[in-house]
């Protein structure tokens, strides 16, 4: 076994080694930070559609997430008529209603989905049909609603709107950057309420999306092509996720929130390649003639490369590791904060890693201009 | 008869190539304008088993010797050989390797403070292909003759200056180099240290019959030294053979005409006198011939013999330390007697301008005074 000289040279100063760990793990938690910022905003943004209860949705085709467009109910009975599809669930949405918070004057953004109570359009359990829904003004409050929204819970009467409302029970969702929280109601109610402020627009035969469940051993993207032959092409037809994907990929085109972030990203990587460098190029200069009698005793360049890559990429993973376990804990914060998605998921990590591990190895090719200039010559 | 010139010295005569070679050596730094010639013409052997003390003053190319017999630079003109390999059109990859079979010694010991004693000494045994026991044997081995076996696991912070070079000396022996170039190796120790450092050196010029280059300004190890060379200005200014030349001031101090001189006259002469050998029965010159030559017998013994009616007639035998042709020299006269080598002989001998020369210098001043007065009259 050779001298695990790069190792050593890291290590032998602990306080230093301290001081470089928090330095570079601080720009990986900074990376995380902005990645997951930017992830969360997008997750989020099709937080509420990843739990609808359907392989397929049906949307209008000039509906945009920022401008929803509702299109014809008819279209539902047209993609009932294919043998593919098990159940079709006719979804409206109204976004920025006006929610008074209980027992206070103010009001709230909230997100509103009307639908048949009888059916089962969101997955979680809480979305079981429920016959007290049917009352008129009954409905479901988002459990994972910001606390802005006060604290309401079953019994709770408040106004949407301007109109009566009470709670009968608790369901979750989760908050997005543009609605404080989420309510779910029979569209009986949600026409009593929103037919009458929307009047000429909002028909109950007006629907935002279908939400269609497909016979058992059905291919989804077979599906799709068989339902966009049926129906006329004022909709869209696309599998859950395809829908979600278009959504998340329409708010990092239309909104600078992706930018924002990701120059956050490439700040920190930049800010972590400077910090590392310092690290290589003071260690570098500590040993110069340590490293010059190596390459007089017949050690090559190639090797002090190797040597410096290597404490480069230890580097990066021991700094990694403190990221990642700072980042783990604020996203646990942020997340029980703010209501905002923060997920570590395993490519994320990965993503960050890669960074980090390019971030610093470009810090050491960077630092190797000192090491191939020492001269051995110079150690006399 | 076989003569060899003062410049290969006695170890040539033991019939050894040179490990070092140095011949016809030009050196240059710089390019174009400011091209400026450091070595010229550099002649220099170095044997098997020889300490070599290279010294001057600063700037006098010391450094670039050491440089170039290291292959730390590429050989520009002339010839250099190390280890039987001309250095001279080798690549940088193959000065490399070369380097592997050298020993450095540095005047600050360079060692990585992050590794203890012993793994700094095993950074020389990674570059060859022993196993991990082996490297920590041999490592161990040599910190331990060295005097640091209870000091191997310790770091440089928490070793003294001394035990800090030994370690270095450790990382350029443990690989048993036959040559071995140190620059101010003891500049930084104290007289102590520094004594034991050159004394693990000479045991090691001896046991692994190396050859040891030491550049060096400090006069408490001149000692070590088999041999002393001077560069001035690029050039080889002087070259003592330490032994040889105390041995021969010593012969020469007992000879009359040489007992007035000074140790450093006697030092200068010694430095003149050329090598010649002789086999048994060869005739050094006859009576009769023009003196052209002093002699000082080296080894081995003559005859001095003065033409009789019936032959030659031996009249004394010389031996080593005697010597013999002065009066010739002195007097302008003839040989009166001839000599003959009676076993195998070796000889130091002066040619008349030089020996005249030293006749100048050894008149004291004294008689140079009476001789003034004298002239005055």
């Amino acid at each position: 076994m050779a001298t695990p000289l790069a190792w050593r040279n890291l290590t032998h100063n602990l306080r230093r080694l301290l001081l470089s760990l928090a330095g570079i793990g601080f720009v990986v938690l900074l990376m995380f930070m902005e990645m997951g910022f930017s992830n969360g905003c997008f997750d989020t943004a099709t937080h509420g559609y990843t739990l609808f209860n359907a392989d397929l949705v049906i949307v209008n085709r000039i509906s945009t997430p920022a401008s929803p467009q509702r299109f014809l109910r008819e279209r539902l009975y047209l993609a009932r008529r294919s043998p593919a599809v098990a159940d079709v669930i006719p979804m409206y949405v109204q976004v920025g209603a006006q929610w008074k918070i209980p027992g206070e004057a103010g009001l709230r953004r909230v997100r509103v989905f009307g639908y048949d109570t009888r059916q089962r359009p969101f997955w979680p359990a809480e979305f079981a049909p429920r016959d007290d829904l049917r009352q008129p003004g009954a409905v479901l409050f988002d459990s994972r609603s910001r606390a802005l929204l006060g604290q309401p819970g079953p019994g709770t009467v408040t106004q949407l709107n301007g109109r009566t409302i009470s709670i009968v029970g608790l369901a979750p969702m989760g908050a997005d950057l543009d609605t404080d929280g989420n309510l779910f109601l029979d569209q009986s109610t949600f026409f009593a309420i929103f037919g009458e402020a929307d009047k000429g627009r909002l028909t109950p035969l007006d629907v935002d999306y279908g939400l269609i469940q497909l016979r058992a051993g059905i291919d989804p993207r077979q599906a799709v092509e068989e339902l966009r032959q049926l129906l006329p092409n004022d909709v869209r037809v696309l599998t859950l996720s395809d829908y979600c994907d278009d959504v998340q990929q329409y708010w990092s085109r239309n909104t600078a929130v992706g930018f924002l972030f990701n120059m956050g990203v490439v700040v920190g990587f930049l800010i972590g390649m400077i910090v590392c460098y310092q690290i290589l190029f003071t260690d570098i200069s500590n040993n110069l003639l340590p490293f010059a009698t190596l390459k007089a005793m017949g050690y090559r360049t190639s090797f002090l490369v190797r040597l410096v890559l290597k404490q480069a990429t230890f580097l990066a993973l021991l700094g990694f590791v403190l990221g990642l376990i700072g980042a783990w804990f604020l996203y646990w914060l942020m997340e029980s904060q703010t209501g905002l998605t923060m997920a570590l998921t395993p490519l994320r990590i990965a993503a960050i890693l890669l960074l980090t591990l390019g971030m610093c190895l470009v810090a050491g090719l960077m630092a190797l201009y000192r090491v191939i200039r020492i001269d051995p010559a110079d150690c006399f | 008869m076989e003569l060899r010139s003062n410049e290969t010295g006695r170890a040539a005569a033991r019939g050894r190539p040179p490990i070092v070679n140095f011949s016809g050596l030009n050196h240059y730094f710089g390019l174009g304008e400011t091209r400026r010639q450091v070595l010229f013409d550099v002649q220099l052997a170095m044997y098997p088993g020889e300490i070599v003390i290279m010294t001057g003053p600063s700037g006098s190319g010391k450094t670039s010797l050491l440089v170039l017999a290291g292959g730390l630079r590429g050989v520009q003109e002339g010839s250099l050989n190390v280890l039987g390999r001309e250095m001279r059109g080798l690549s940088a990859r193959d000065l490399v390797e070369i380097r592997r079979s050298i020993g450095f010694i540095f005047q600050f010991h360079n060692l990585f403070e992050s590794l203890t004693a012993i793994e700094n000494v095993q950074l020389a045994l990674d570059l060859h292909s022993y196993s991990t026991r082996e490297k920590r044997n041999r490592a161990a081995d040599i910190l331990t003759k060295l005097g640091l076996a209870d000091r191997m696991e310790y770091k440089p912070s928490s070793l003294s200056g001394g035990q800090k070079q030994r370690v270095a000396v450790a990382r350029a022996l443990v690989n048993k180099p036959r040559v071995i170039l140190a620059d101010e190796p003891t500049a930084a120790l104290d007289k102590e240290s520094g004594r034991i450092v050159v004394s693990l050196l000479q045991e090691h010029a001896r046991t692994a019959d190396a050859t040891i280059i030491l550049v060096t300004h400090d006069n408490r190890i001149l000692d070590v030294a088999d041999r002393i060379v001077t560069l001035i200005d690029g050039r080889i200014a002087s070259r003592v053979e330490v032994g040889e030349s105390i041995l021969i001031s010593e012969f020469l101090k007992k000879c009359p005409v040489f007992a007035h001189q000074s140790p450093s006259e006697l030092t200068e002469i010694a430095q003149k006198m050329a090598y010649e050998k002789y086999p048994p029965g060869a005739v050094i010159f006859h009576q009769g011939d023009e003196g052209d030559k002093f002699y000082l017998i080296r080894e081995g013994q003559v005859e001095v013999l003065i033409d009789g009616t019936s032959g030659p007639i031996r009249v004394a035998t010389l031996e080593q330390g005697n010597v013999f042709g002065e009066t010739s020299l002195l007097k302008h006269r003839p040989r009166n007697a001839t000599i003959r080598a009676v076993a195998e002989v070796e000889l130091c001998v002066l040619g008349r301008d030089d020996f005249e020369a030293a006749m100048e210098k050894s008149v004291s001043f004294r008689d140079q005074l009476l001789r003034t007065y004298a002239g005055r009259s």
